[in-house]
């Protein structure tokens, strides 16, 4: 799970020039197969997902990694139920500079066996870092 | 509208399915006998794990590459699962499935089809 933390957050990171990204989290549903990485964003919608899985397959090709592929990503708008729910557990540590983890539990629309939520200041911090 | 999303998975799901026999019929039955649980493996849903059974994550890898369009409709294929047959898909996203899975230019089963 390190790992996919890791390129999660790169991906996320570099996704944001494109689509400002509201929530970031890592999930696996109940009964699910795998871990997937979903990136919310406000401007994310019908008319321009594709355009959007169009950025983000380009990002995981380009980290070359077996921790991620095009059956684990998912783009959602702000709205999305589980990415409002994740967000609200997020607000619950503001300014947290870690990931929260939550367990078991009944998320928005789905029920889930857990999930990673990045902080909101993986992005900043990243390219804070990278511009020194 | 939640019918046809549920649907339009099954007949990758299925088309996948095909080519797992393919693959075994063209010269990698013994894989069989290599790995043990391989039989069994293929007794799922999973989308992702049949394109692996069928021998086909290179293929989409490099089919991914070269046509990035088939590869956006992979990203609507891959967010199917059996147990959509539980949830109501909106109209548009059940649109979006089909003309995935359908599109004879960059359809999913298209690509699939070149396989079995």
């Amino acid at each position: 799970m390190i790992e996919q933390i890791e390129v999660g957050s790169e991906i996320a990171r570099r996704f944001d020039p494109f689509m400002p990204v509201k929530v970031a989290f890592w999930f696996k549903v109940v009964d699910g197969y795998d871990w997937e990485l979903c990136i919310a964003s406000d401007r994310i919608d019908e008319k321009n997902l594709d355009d959007g899985h169009a950025e983000v397959l380009k990002l995981i090709r380009e980290q070359n990694t077996p921790y991620i592929d095009l059956f684990r990503i998912r783009l959602a708008n702000s709205s999305d139920p589980l990415a409002t729910a994740l967000l609200k557990e997020r607000e619950k540590y503001p300014g947290s500079r870690v990931g929260i983890r939550v367990g078991e539990g009944w998320f928005g629309d789905r029920a889930i066996e857990g999930a990673y939520i990045y902080p909101e200041s993986i992005i900043a911090e990243k390219e804070r870092a990278s511009a020194h | 509208m939640g019918a046809a999303y549920y649907l339009a998975g099954y007949a990758i799901d299925a088309g996948l399915k095909s080519c797992v026999l393919a693959y075994l019929e063209n010269k990698n039955a013994d894989v069989i006998f290599r790995e043990k649980k391989f039989s069994e493996s293929c007794w799922t849903h999973n989308l992702r794990s049949l394109v692996k059974l069928a021998g086909l994550q290179p293929a989409l890898d490099a089919a991914g590459v070269r046509n990035p369009a088939l590869e956006v409709n992979w990203t609507h294929v891959a967010r199917w699962s059996e147990t959509s047959r539980y949830e109501s898909a909106a109209e548009v996203q059940a649109r979006r499935l089909l003309d995935a899975v359908m599109d004879l230019q960059n359809g999913v089963l298209s690509w699939i089809k070149i396989h079995w």
